[in-house]
């Protein structure tokens, strides 16, 4: 019943999605407007149905249908009702049923959204989007089919992946990196439309951005989101290791933040119009590529429990999707004229050229360490491997860069500089900046030591060079310095009103701040980059660890703190059994913290699984994390053995989502529009555009 | 598995999968050893190096680094001996020679060619306006005055 209704379901969707995209597309090329109502009504149906199909697959996972196929893969009765819903997308068919939903609700927002927009700007976006749909549905009514029906269904069924059952973050890492994934079909076609048009005024401008951002906000917190969850659940004290499918999440990322920044200089200068679009369209196909990655099993990584064999149907896709943009971008991009050209490179323009080509090539290095073993096996039929140390060296030099043209980027005017007021304006936050690196070394160094947690054997330059230990001293100052010109550059509008018209601070500020949302929202989102950027670099090289076996009562020493093994616990959950290594954690003033049972290091036993999964303790504080994880333990003796680290700032990483979010909401925040704010924000030449 | 036969894992046989390990060397030797197990696969990992693995594979791994180093062999003779039995493969920063410089010189080459094309454009846009004897402004593109914003407005509505 449950399979019949969600599979037919299916079906209708894909003839929905099949229709929007075919009369979209036909009638959007041939110019015939007056059928862009019957492309939103199968948009519409498309949604629908795509969403009720996950609805009836929530149902039969939470009746423990199982005859449903997918429900015999992944769910049982002993699981807890949060994670039975959860399982949805727990294993391939789900979360591709998952993805399906997802698309709809995008598809609907945006159409709803432009609902009353003209056809010839609307039907070719929509015509593509729901040609990417059209696959998406075809993949679940087929190759990856979760409806399939079981002739003799069990009386119970495995439950999900215990990995995903772990921790309550994978509630919401997934579909928020869904929801980051899926949304960039929506700049694609926004994109694609534009180029089959053959025109880029602000008509597609406006939706393109605000579309980019959206997915590009729901990619930020899921990545985010994703190493949070790795740093409190697989136990091994790191949080990224440039695994192949973290590096499918961070590609589109990287593209479409380069996105973000060229589209300025675009509305500005009316230039970088083909890069612009290149970079929307890569960031759509890097998406694909990912999901390809994540779903194919070319790769085994920790992301490889959704294997399957749906991976030459999507390779097939990504040929089509490529060969589509670059006939469309050599065949339509020379009808995208620059109307002008950089005259410097400093100068705000030069500065967001160079950052897109850090970022670009950023890309390119991750895209290629990636997916380098599959060409030299092919090649030379030699295996190899590319991970964290060649990632991480090519990475820091480039990060540094980016984090510099952060500072740099917005003390620059558009147009040509004066290198007097340019030195002027240098100064301070330059000053502060080189300041900050002397604590940072004297701590190192041993002959200061307020933050604590430190090292103070110190090897000489070279192993300090390795050990990452100036390059994070040379981040801090640079972060220190973006920090300074963000923060000024926030609130320099806001003292000039003060002087100008009296205003108290919050007034002038919060004035300020909503003439300009999206230079504001930048800076916002900038602060929170810059914490993130410097949280890595703090946690990465002055990190403390301490290994050892320890008896009941024994205590080991980690950085400034102490760990005391109390005995061993046992427990059982549902769904688990558990084995806990009850400690205490001694702080640096002798304050302790016992940890006990479910909240101590533990190993969880499953019964999907033979070896158990271990839990680490993260005790969590402002400035620094205390992390212990339990390697070994033996019953008999009644020993275990710990691995324990102190990770200074660790937890900045994702505290700093808040800051994301915020910025984002600002950006994305609609302007009202006042004739003073019209004629204040639109410099007269940005409104004339497109080469029609 | 039944709670029993957990309890006896725990009191009775000694459940340990994982192998205890040597205990660390002293300081400086030991952060060789990390240093060289940052740089070394776990063979029966995903992607994770032997010093990062907590698996028992890893962790006797990890012991030979220690028994190498305490032997003084240089990080080159380190690296040999694990080539010798796993491949280059147990390499995770893969070496610099033949097709693997693509992999290294391939982002610097970009970031090159990137910037020089930059410097060029800029270069060629100063040179032209300085013959020209005035500031660079697109040819076609309107004079960026205050009257032009309704003109403006209506391209942007006749647009639509």
């Amino acid at each position: 019943m449950n399979s019949t209704l969600g599979y037919g379901l299916v079906l209708l969707g894909l003839g929905f999605a099949a229709f929007a995209a075919v009369v979209g597309l036909v009638t959007g090329m041939t110019r015939r407007e007056n059928a862009l109502p019957w492309v939103q009504r199968a948009v519409y149906g498309f949604a629908g149905s795509m969403i009720l199909s996950n609805l009836v697959m929530v149902k039969a996972l939470l009746e423990h249908d199982f005859s449903v196929k997918y429900v015999s893969q992944v769910g049982s009765k002993a699981t807890p009702t949060i994670f039975t819903i959860v399982s949805l997308w727990s294993a391939l068919e789900g979360s591709i049923l998952f993805w399906g939903a997802i698309m709809g609700a995008y598809l609907l927002a945006f159409t709803l959204t432009y609902r009353r927009e003209h056809g010839r700007y609307m039907q070719l976006s929509l015509g593509v989007m729901a040609a990417v749909a059209t696959f998406f549905a075809f993949l679940i009514a087929g190759p990856a089919n979760p409806w399939g029906v079981v002739p003799n269904p069990l009386s119970d069924g495995p439950g999900p992946n215990p990995l995903l059952q772990n921790h309550v973050l994978m509630i919401i890492h997934p579909p928020m990196l869904y929801l980051g994934y899926v949304g960039m079909t929506v700049p694609f076609g926004i994109a694609a439309g534009a180029l089959l048009r053959g025109e880029l005024g602000d008509a597609w401008l406006v939706p393109l951005r605000k579309w980019t951002l959206v997915p590009w906000l729901f990619l930020s917190v899921g990545i985010i989101l994703g190493s949070w969850w790795a740093y409190a659940v697989l136990g091994w004290g790191g949080y990224w290791a440039w695994d192949p499918v973290e590096n499918a999440s961070f590609m589109p990322w990287l593209t479409a933040t380069a996105f973000m920044h060229s589209t300025m200089v675009l509305e500005r200068k009316k230039s970088l119009k083909l890069w612009t679009i290149a970079l929307a369209l890569g960031s759509f196909v890097l998406t694909i590529i990912g999901t390809f990655m994540t779903r194919s099993g070319v790769f085994n990584s920790v992301h490889s429990f959704t294997q399957s064999d749906i991976g030459p149907t999507f390779l097939v896709f990504i040929a089509v999707v490529l060969v589509f943009c670059v006939l469309l971008l050599t065949v339509r991009g020379h009808l995208l004229v620059a109307e002008s050209h950089l005259e410097t490179v400093v100068s705000r323009e030069g500065s967001i050229l160079v950052n897109n080509l850090v970022f670009v090539a950023l890309t390119f290095t991750v895209l290629l360490g990636t997916l380098f073993p599959l060409v030299t096996e092919a090649l030379q039929n030699k295996k190899i491997s590319v991970g964290e140390p060649y990632f991480n060296t090519m990475a820091l030099p480039l990060g540094l860069l980016m984090l510099f043209l952060m500072g740099v980027g917005p003390m620059l005017p558009w147009g040509k500089a004066d290198p007097k007021v340019l030195k002027q304006q240098f100064l301070i936050p330059g000053g502060l900046g080189v300041l900050t690196l002397l604590p940072v070394v004297l701590w190192r160094y041993g002959a200061w030591e307020p933050l604590g947690g430190g090292e103070k054997t110190f090897g000489g330059f070279a192993s300090a060079m390795r050990s990452g230990d100036v390059m994070a001293a040379i981040t801090f100052g640079v972060g220190t310095f973006v920090t300074v010109v963000t923060l000024r550059e926030m609130f320099l509008p806001a003292q000039q009103r003060m002087a100008e018209s009296k205003e108290s601070l919050f007034t002038a500020f919060v004035a300020s701040a909503s003439r300009a949302r999206r230079r504001f929202g930048g800076y916002v989102v900038h602060l929170g980059i810059v914490a993130i950027i410097l949280a890595v670099a703090a946690s990465s090289a002055y990190k403390v660890a301490a290994e050892r076996t320890l008896k009941a009562g024994e205590a080991m020493k980690v950085g400034d703190y102490s760990v005391r093994f109390d005995g061993l616990a046992n427990g059982k959950e549902p769904h688990r059994e558990w084995v806990a290594a009850n400690i205490t954690v001694i702080g640096p003033g002798g304050e302790e913290r016992r940890h006990i049972g479910a909240d101590a290091p533990r190993m969880n036993y499953y019964e999907r699984s033979n070896d158990p999964i271990g839990s680490p303790l993260v005790q969590e504080m402002v400035w620094r994390d205390v992390y212990v994880s339990l390697r070994t333990y033996d019953g008999k003796a009644q020993t275990a053995t710990f691995n324990a680290w102190v990770f200074p700032l660790v937890g900045w990483i994702w505290y700093a989502i808040p800051l994301l979010v915020l910025g984002t909401l600002i950006a994305l925040w609609p302007q009202r529009k006042t004739a003073a704010a019209v004629k204040a924000e639109a410099p007269a030449p940005n409104a004339a555009t497109g080469t029609t | 598995m039944t709670f029993a036969l957990l309890v006896s894992l725990l009191l009775g046989q000694g459940y340990a999968p994982q192998r205890q390990g040597l205990d660390p060397l002293e300081a400086e030797k030991e952060a060789r050893v990390m240093r060289l197990g940052k740089q070394l696969r776990c063979a029966v990992c995903q992607g994770v190096s032997i010093a990062d693995s907590p698996a028992s594979m890893a962790r006797a791994q990890l012991d030979k680094v220690r028994e190498l180093v305490a032997e003084n062999k240089s990080d080159e003779e380190i690296y040999a001996y694990f080539i010798e039995r796993y491949g280059e493969w147990v390499l995770l920063q893969p070496t610099t020679g033949g097709l693997n410089s693509v992999l290294w010189l391939g982002p610097v080459a970009l970031l090159g060619v990137g910037l020089i094309i930059i410097v060029m454009q800029s270069k060629r846009r100063a040179a032209a306006s300085a013959a020209a004897g005035a500031p660079a402004t697109t040819p076609a593109g309107p004079a960026p005055t205050s009257d032009d914003a309704l003109l403006a407005q209506v391209r942007a509505d006749l647009e639509q």
